[in-house]
């Protein structure tokens, strides 16, 4: 994402106007994927715009290290089922390779952006490594989809444990949005709705989107919410594009084209399983905040 | 008057004055243009008809000398043939789909190739735009999810499966960074190999019994993935097929309306429709070559130039046929050729770069072309006669021609073939490839043979003003005033060396009008006057005549022996004509003869030294003949002569000086003097008849200036053949010198004359007894032929009393 830079400067003064930025920190958990290098140089331009710190972490995940001690363990490659047996050496080698790889990444997303940005390999669990010490004005992003995704009982507590999270979560996408597919917030009577729908104006704005807001609810709430979006975006976005729903169809969401859906972590819309089938499914990146 | 003058040809017979009285114009603004060169009937005939029959083979080759207007007449003729006759239809190339190396030729009526073009180009624009316009509509992104969704569903489904399974087992499905594993489980964290091994034995063997018959159900579920894979493929590509067809249907429908009276290009248009769907990712990008490659070398390229469309033959402005001069007729420039560009040190073609030659652009119409400059271009020549022996112009290489070269290029389709092409050059060009080249005849059976010279009649007198005020015309000159006319009518004969013809060299007439509007513009005159083309014409004489003044130097200063007084025996002023570049001019040579008893043979000197010229060499021996014919037909010719040009170091060709040296050698032998005052041109044959030569004109005046440099004597001139006195048209000075005595022109029609002229003595005719009349030429001549025959019988006969004395001692 880039942007010409009298654009940046003058985004930049506007949002040193502002009392506070939304986030101070922005925790990334690295993997060396390509969508997570897209993603990493997204939230590079978010801090800073945001002026906010970016810190880069590559988890060394205990399970695996167990696995290796296991002499029945075997790994099948995901395209041909290719097998092989697993040492604790290979997943040495491995992380290694992973983490130079993902420091690299980090430093050239931090540069081209210019922001300070630091880099930790940490062994352990994703949960405890990543959300350990996480805070409400910190961003978690997980760019590695397939942790998050995988239908394993892994990944569903990584799931969980984002979820459950203090710090607002972004949730890598699978797929690579077009140039034009908007930003969509999810505007219901949830807590945090404002500060949500606040966030998403300024990712729009930031990454030059168009903004959808799905209003979620009946027609007089909707009308009442109608009036809470535009006063609440008085400030940030010039034009935005409203849709009404009436009761909360994940499945119809999850077909929406968009860039990115932003939904606050307390969503009334959807119980916390509804939210992670609804993170499940979902193609595009989620930004949960709270 | 004297003895000499009273012989001499008049004055007036020396140059033909134009008759001004004819022309009933005071300029020629006053006079209508000429359509065609004057003189050129037959030429004209020929064309006509070569141009009005449309088989094939009957193409045209216009014959005559540099100059004459060949080009411009052809290219006359043909243009206002060609306009009453239809445009002929646009060409273009096109890229085949199926066979990309092949492309395509279509044929459209006049205009609507390059209307195509325009059409096709638009067409990919609103493709750009309403492609990507379709593929990023909610409704392609929903369906295209649901197809994903689906594809991941199936896939989750059969790993959910395996995981619930394991989950039964206390087993895990690890996710790794290169595919799966299994692992044995305990409150949701992998079991530590300590663990493990706390189990009992039987628990073990269980989870890796278990773990085994997992990872042989992944294994299969693995193995399945590309399936599914391949089946969401073909549900995508449906989608895809389905979407574009429905973005690009309309706009392909209507192109394929506006050329639905055009079968081929509806055909082509098909093709297109079906390349879009098939390719309609190359309408979601930029439009440009994706390949990082291309990006870090600069090229430009795209997939989308394969709609394009090569307009090669766009015939929208033509009015009428075309009519095609290639002035540079390579092979390429005839035949076309197929272009190159240099991408990523590669070379590449493709339809696009198809261009279109000569033959292309004249479909249909006419091409002119020089034959000299088409021998000359290596293989030009056989891609002309291949293109109109097969009647289609074939696009190759010369390498692909040669095979030189085997790598892959393109074949474009061959074009079909209607033209007329017309070749100009000299004849012997046209005579030789009549001669060498068996396919000519048969491609080329029209000659257009223009003539270099038309009869100076009084109609044709008045065609040549006409054709004179053309010229300044279409010049830009100023009109010729009725004396410039008659002026350079007279020049006309001149430059023909015939005062009853006229040059139709248009070339030297036009530029001497050139030249002579120079000088008028110098002397601030209104029109274009007799002084200014005399003018012309001596400074022309002037600028090339540095090699002349340095031969009359030479002669001036006593370098060249010539003698212009007094009388000599046996040596003679011969006539010959210097060529230098362009110019010629004449001067004198000294040519003498000795003899001496011998065997009947006249030794050519030049001839002994390879200087000589078979034709020169063959008067020679002509005379020989007639001396030998003459005085001693019953006798062995007892004579030994000598012949010499004197003081010439250069071959000498041609068969002028062969009656001078006649007369030099009966001088010699008759011991009479010649008059060194007279110069002699003209050739002999065997019964000493005087036939006519070249370049009398310049012959006699360049004498003229020899003998004005040496001082006039009233007994100086020219003795010529009376054949030629028809093509004097020589300089007023010399004109005026003669009529005012001071120098003579003579005509002869016999060595007789000749001789008797040159020396003041009787030839000599023989009497009825055979004898000569005494103190003639001939009777000096026999009577020393015939002291020389007794002088060497009496030394044959000696030394064959001596041989047969001494034989006879010998014997005795």
């Amino acid at each position: 994402m880039s942007f010409p830079a009298t654009t940046r400067i003058a985004r930049m003064a506007k949002t040193a106007a502002r009392a506070t930025d939304p986030l101070r920190r922005i925790v990334v958990s690295l993997d060396a994927s390509e969508n997570s290098v897209v993603l990493l140089q997204t939230v590079a331009t978010w801090a800073a715009h945001w002026r906010a710190q970016l810190a880069g972490v590559f988890i060394e995940d205990v399970n695996l290290l167990h696995l290796s001690g296991f002499t029945f363990a075997r790994e099948f490659s995901a395209t041909f089922a290719r097998e092989r047996a697993i040492t604790g050496d290979d997943i040495e080698r491995r992380w290694r390779a992973h983490a130079a790889q993902a420091r690299r990444t980090l430093q050239h997303a931090a540069g081209a952006s210019g922001v300070e940005a630091t880099f930790d390999v940490v062994r352990g669990s994703l949960e405890s490594g990543v959300f350990g010490g996480v805070q409400h004005h910190d961003l978690v992003v997980m760019t590695d989809a397939t942790t998050w995704r995988d239908a394993n009982c892994i990944g569903c507590a990584v799931r969980r444990t984002a979820l459950s999270s203090p710090s607002s979560v972004l949730l890598a996408g699978s797929v690579t949005a077009t140039r034009t597919a908007p930003v969509v917030c999810l505007f219901d009577h949830s807590a945090g709705r404002t500060s949500a729908l606040q966030l998403a104006a300024q990712i729009a704005d930031i990454e030059r989107r168009p903004l959808d807001v799905v209003l979620v609810g009946d027609e007089p709430t909707c009308t009442k919410l109608e009036i809470e979006v535009a006063m609440a975006l008085e400030e940030f976005a010039p034009g935005y594009r409203i849709t009404r729903m009436a009761q909360p169809d994940p499945a119809q969401l999850r077909y929406h084209a968009c860039s990115m859906m932003v939904i606050p972590a307390q969503c009334c819309s959807m119980d916390e399983r509804a939210l992670q089938l609804f993170a499940r499914a979902m193609t595009q990146p989620i930004l949960v905040v709270k | 008057m004297t003895e000499l003058a009273r012989t001499a040809l008049p004055a007036s017979t020396l140059y033909t004055q134009c008759d001004l009285s004819q022309f009933t114009f005071d300029t020629t603004a006053d006079v209508e243009d000429l359509a065609y060169f004057l003189g050129q009937q037959r030429a004209l005939d020929a064309i006509r008809m070569g141009v009005g029959i449309k088989q094939q083979g009957f193409n045209l080759y216009a014959l005559g000398p540099p100059g004459v207007g060949k080009q411009t007449i052809i290219s006359r003729f043909v243009a206002t043939h060609a306009a009453h006759a239809a445009a002929p239809d646009d060409w273009v190339y096109v890229n085949n789909f199926g066979l990309p190396h092949k492309p395509l030729a279509l044929r459209l009526p006049q205009g609507r190739g390059g209307r195509l073009q325009r059409d096709m180009a638009r067409l990919v624009q609103e493709l750009r735009a309403a492609v990507p316009a379709a593929f990023e509509s909610d409704a392609y992104r929903t369906q295209m999810q649901e197809i994903e969704q689906s594809s991941k569903e199936k896939q989750e489904h059969a790993f959910e499966e395996i995981k619930t399974k394991a989950e039964s087992q206390g087993i895990t499905l690890l996710r790794t960074a290169a595919g799966f594993a299994f692992a044995p489980v305990r409150d949701g964290s992998v079991m530590s190999p300590a663990d493990f091994e706390k189990l009992p034995k039987s628990e073990q063997e269980r989870f890796e019994k278990n773990i085994a018959g997992l990872q042989a159900e992944l294994r299969r579920v693995i193995q399945k993935i590309p399936e599914w894979r391949g089946e969401t493929q073909e549900k995508i590509d449906a989608l895809n097929a389905e979407v574009a067809k429905a973005a690009v249907g309309f706009l392909l429908e209507r192109i394929q309306n506006d050329y639905a009276d055009l079968p081929n290009v509806v055909v082509y248009l098909n093709a297109v429709h079906r390349d879009v769907i098939a390719n309609v990712d190359d309408f979601r990008g930029n439009g440009e070559d994706a390949s990082p490659l291309a990006h870090a070398f600069g090229v430009r390229s795209s997939p989308l130039q394969r709609y394009e469309v090569n307009v090669v033959v766009d015939n929208g402005a033509t009015q009428g046929a075309p009519v095609v001069y290639e002035d540079h007729p390579t092979y390429s420039n005839l035949v076309g050729r197929i272009e190159h560009v240099a991408m990523m040190g590669a070379l590449i073609t493709d339809f696009r770069l198809i261009k279109s030659g000569a033959l292309h652009r004249a479909n249909g119409g006419y091409l002119i072309l020089d034959a000299l400059k088409l021998l000359q271009q290596p293989y030009a020549w056989d891609g002309l006669k291949r293109a109109l022996r097969s009647a289609e112009v074939r696009i190759e290489s010369l390498e692909q021609m040669l095979s030189l070269v085997s790598t892959l290029s393109l074949e474009p389709e061959c074009i079909p073939l209607n033209v007329k092409v017309v070749l100009f050059g000299d004849r012997m060009l046209y005579y030789m490839l009549y001669q060498l080249d068996p396919d000519f005849p048969e491609l080329f059976k029209i000659a257009a043979d223009f003539d270099d010279a038309v009869d100076r009649t009084p109609e044709n007198t008045q065609m040549y003003a006409r054709m004179l005020a053309t010229l300044a015309r279409q010049h830009q000159l100023q009109p010729l005033t009725r004396a410039a006319v008659g002026r350079v009518i007279e020049h006309g004969s001149r430059l023909i060396s015939d005062a009853a013809k006229l040059t139709s060299h248009m070339r030297s007439i036009t530029d001497l009008l050139c030249e002579a509007d120079y000088w008028r513009d110098e002397a601030k005159r209104t029109y274009l006057d007799v002084m200014d083309v005399d003018r012309a014409i001596a400074a022309r004489e002037e600028r090339a005549g540095r090699m002349r003044a340095l031969h009359l130097e030479h002669i001036a200063r006593g370098t060249l022996l010539i003698t212009t007084r007094g009388e000599r025996v046996g040596t003679l002023n011969g006539l010959s004509v210097i060529g230098v570049g362009d110019n010629e001019f004449g001067g004198p040579v000294r040519i003498t003869a000795v003899v001496r008893m011998g065997e009947g043979e006249v030794i050519d000197i030049e001839r002994e030294v390879e200087l000589s010229g078979p034709i020169h060499s063959k008067g020679v021996l002509i005379l020989s003949s007639y001396l030998g014919a003459t005085f001693s037909p019953e006798r062995p010719l007892s004579l030994s002569a000598s012949l010499v040009f004197e003081q010439s170091y250069g071959e000498i060709e041609g068969d002028s000086a062969s009656a001078t040296e006649l007369y030099a050698l009966l001088s010699a032998l008759a011991e009479a003097p010649i008059r060194q005052g007279l110069a002699v041109t003209g050739s002999v044959n065997q019964f000493g008849e005087i036939q006519a030569v070249g370049g009398v004109n310049e012959k006699i005046e360049g004498y003229f200036e020899v003998c004005r440099v040496q001082g006039f004597t009233g007994q100086q001139g020219v003795v010529i053949p009376a054949a030629n006195v028809k093509n004097l048209m020589l300089r007023a000075d010399v004109v005026a010198a003669v009529r005012e005595g001071k120098f003579h022109v003579y005509a002869v029609t016999h060595v007789d004359e000749g001789i008797a002229l040159l020396t003041g003595i009787e030839a000599g005719a023989r009497a009825a007894d055979g004898v000569y009349p005494a103190g003639t030429i001939n009777a000096r001549v026999e009577a020393r032929l015939l002291r020389m025959a007794e002088l060497r019988h009496e030394f044959s006969s000696h030394d064959k009393d001596s041989e047969d004395g001494e034989d006879g001692g010998e014997s005795d």
